[in-house]
């Protein structure tokens, strides 16, 4: 055995042709989660009560969990459970024709909310006290105050952590291939299951993943750049 | 949950899967033993600019930072084989196609966290105010000395809360390795599963073991910072 | 204009006020002083409830709020009805200089944005940190900073703006000229509650001065009656040890 150029050529071909789907599921599952981490860090950091008590039991303890081992619990509880869900609420939908994507989506979004949640909570405390109440003293609303003043300032403390989150996102969205979703990585193995040129597919499918992470760290890097401007001391 | 679920599996199968929890733990504990000393090797050679060499970290880093786990494991399960078979029949006899998969993910693992603990080392040996070393040369201690009796004990305060928080992912990525039929908990629960037909109590078992797990390494990380907590220099 | 009445107010087992009540007349500067600790600023920062009181009952305007139970509306009246000038200036940081005077004529007045610009432009001016209009507070020495937060608060007109310390965080030499613009203010006859150390400006610009210690107000007078005749031990005891010796010679 060695390594085949062509094998090599025509998995980099067939892993590209599926960056689609890795792309959108990992800025849906990253926004989703980014929205939905920026509400529960609300609900905790005001300490709204019995929300984020529980809140802050349940991100404990679901950052324990694996996203493997939660993506086949929850593949199998669907498998098992779909049928009578699907007959309850008059789902006229088969199993069979139900995408898995689904419980990626799922999956991804409910371990990334949980970590992106615990960044949030720490880009809080970076933001001064008086930032607060300098908003409520030109009669700005909390709301508003968290909008316009809270929020805007937290982008640059930050970027670098959701770059890390968006790259981490990006790299365990390969996983969802273990309850046979196609994406870049078992886009790549496709043509190696004809021909066992198994390394060729993985070598591929590490170059895409690779060429999208630094697409990433290029695009954050400016943005860092550009929303920290406020930062310097100097014009 | 009907006959989806039941107790009396769940009290049986829990133990079984328990006992494979020493995968697992050889797993990390090889990996982090050696992915320590690889990253130790990786920062100062990077904090020391050796030309040539400190490029080709940089594209290492950046190979293993941006790309997959479990792309890794498969190019080390696949390509070490092909790449280094010949050599080791001739030089050892030993047919590497033949050896023990955990020992492609251990090698994996190793070579991701040298990078990954290798910018946390760095980062934190570079925290440390040039302050410090320079009080160390005052009072006359060699370079060796000052990195050793000076930067070094600080620079590990800085590192400790990131390598807590690697230790434990590193424990959870040990998740994958049933993929490359290394039978861990979870290979175990899906062995189960297959054999009886019934998966959802093995599920259950390994995320209960996985989050038990998890929090119990976080414990010990917090403790262990909190009883090191004073003594790190401000920068000014 | 505004009055305070049986103001208390508790951090955990420390009472830091006592049952303060303080009247304030339209168009009145009152300076606010008494060591620190006195409750000074926790009572400043009650009345636009970025500390919220535990009782007692504010009279602002035709308005009249338990600090029991403040609703929400009567909350965001008071806010909009006063100016507030930090300690620490609390500039907002993402924002440059005209941003910050301009956010709250947009957002809160509902201005169109030529128009709070002109404002923004105009009370810049005043204070001389117009040619700073797009610097960002970071790049700004703590005087400037303070003069936009200054510019920030009357840019709203409110009826009156409260100063919590405005030149303590300050290096010595920066003290006079944000003093100066202060005072500035004070000759336009909006109303004033000034919190500071500063005697030689509440002596210049204070119609009245109001003395703190301990959670309650010791005496209150004419700057003039407080400084040179107190009645009260507490006040004498402060002062002397703020006010040079040679202070007394005149």
């Amino acid at each position: 055995m060695s390594f085949s150029i062509s094998s090599f050529l025509e998995s980099l071909q067939s892993a590209i042709s599926y960056v689609p789907v890795t792309l959108k599921l990992t800025a849906i599952t990253f926004v989703v989660s980014f929205f939905l981490g920026a509400v529960i860090a609300t609900v905790r950091y005001y300490r709204i009560p019995v929300l984020s008590q529980f809140f802050a039991v349940f991100v404990t303890v679901y950052l324990g969990l694996p996203t493997m081992v939660a993506l086949l619990l929850y593949n199998l509880l669907f498998m098992t459970f779909y049928g009578s869900f699907a007959t309850f609420f008059h789902i006229p939908v088969p199993i069979s024709e139900v995408n898995p994507i689904i419980i990626g989506y799922f999956t991804l979004i409910m371990g990334t909310t949980c970590s992106i949640s615990e960044s949030i909570r720490g880009a809080f405390r970076g933001i001064e006290k008086v930032q607060f109440e300098a908003g409520y003293s030109i009669g700005l609303s909390r709301f508003r105050t968290l909008t316009r003043i809270v929020f805007p300032q937290m982008v640059p403390i930050l970027l670098p952590g959701m770059q890390n989150s968006l790259i981490g996102l990006l790299k365990a969205s390969n996983l969802v291939s273990a309850i046979s979703v196609i994406e870049v990585m078992a886009g790549a193995l496709l043509p190696s299951l004809l021909y066992y040129s198994y390394l060729e597919g993985y070598v591929a499918a590490a170059l895409v993943y690779w060429l999208i992470g630094i697409a990433i760290e290029i695009v954050a890097h400016y943005g860092e750049k550009y929303s920290g401007k406020y930062l310097k001391k100097t014009a | 949950m009907g006959n989806y679920f039941s107790a009396e599996r769940f009290v049986h199968i829990f133990p079984k899967v328990i006992s494979n929890l020493s995968v697992n733990l050889h797993i990390v504990f090889w990996s982090m033993l050696l992915g320590t000393v690889l990253g130790i090797i990786v920062a100062v050679l990077r904090i020391y600019r050796v030309p040539v060499v400190s490029g080709l970290l940089g594209i290492y880093i950046s190979f293993m930072r941006g790309t997959p786990l479990l792309v890794q494991m498969m190019i080390s399960f696949y390509g070490i084989p092909i790449v280094f078979g010949a050599l080791f029949m001739q030089l050892f006899g030993i047919n590497l196609n033949r050896l023990d998969p955990v020992i492609f993910v251990e090698i994996a693992i190793v070579l991701n966290e040298g990078a990954f603990l290798g910018e946390i080392f760095r980062g934190a040996i570079t925290s440390v105010p040039a302050v410090q070393a320079e009080a160390g040369y005052s009072i006359g201690m060699t370079g060796a000395q000052t990195f050793y009796r000076i930067v070094l004990p600080q620079a590990f305060k800085v590192a400790l809360p990131h390598y807590g928080v690697d230790f434990i992912g590193v424990f959870q990525n040990t998740s994958l390795v049933f993929i490359l039929g290394v039978v861990d908990i979870l290979g175990k629960a899906k062995t189960l599963g297959a054999a009886t037909g019934h998966s959802l109590e093995g599920y259950l078992s390994a995320a209960i073991v996985y989050i038990a797990f998890s929090l119990l390494l976080k414990g010990a990380f917090l403790l262990a910072e909190s009883r090191m907590k004073n003594g790190t220099a401000k920068n000014v | 204009m505004i009055e305070l009445n049986g103001v208390k107010k508790s951090f955990g087992k420390q009472e830091v006020l006592k049952d303060v009540s303080i009247k304030v007349e339209d168009g009145e500067v009152v300076v606010i002083l008494g060591p620190s600790g006195s409750g000074k600023t926790t009572l400043l920062r009650s009345i636009n409830f970025l500390e919220k009181a535990d009782s007692g009952i504010m009279k602002f305007k035709d308005k009249e709020i338990n600090f029991k139970s403040p609703k929400k509306k009567d909350i965001l009246y008071m806010r909009r009805h006063t100016g507030f000038v930090f300690q620490n200036y609390g500039l907002f940081a993402h924002k440059t200089v005209l941003q910050n005077v301009m956010e709250g004529l947009v957002q809160v007045q509902k201005k169109s944005k030529q128009e709070a610009q002109s404002i923004a432009e105009e009370v810049l001016a005043n204070v001389g940190m117009l040619e700073k209009r797009d610097s960002y507070p970071a790049q700004l020495s703590g005087g400037q900073q303070q003069r936009v937060g200054i510019a920030r608060a009357v840019a709203l007109k409110p009826d009156v703006i409260l100063f919590d310390e405005p030149t303590s965080a300050l290096d010595p030499e920066l003290v006079g000229e944000t003093l100066e613009v202060i005072k500035a203010v004070a000759k336009t006859g909006i109303t004033m509650i000034v919190v500071t150390h500063e005697m030689s400006f509440a002596e210049d610009v204070a119609d009245r001065v109001i003395f703190m210690d301990g959670g309650v107000v010791v005496e209150e007078g004419k700057p003039g009656e407080i400084f040179y005749k107190p009645k009260e031990e507490r006040t004498r005891q402060f002062l002397s040890r703020i006010i040079p010796q040679d202070a007394y010679v005149i």
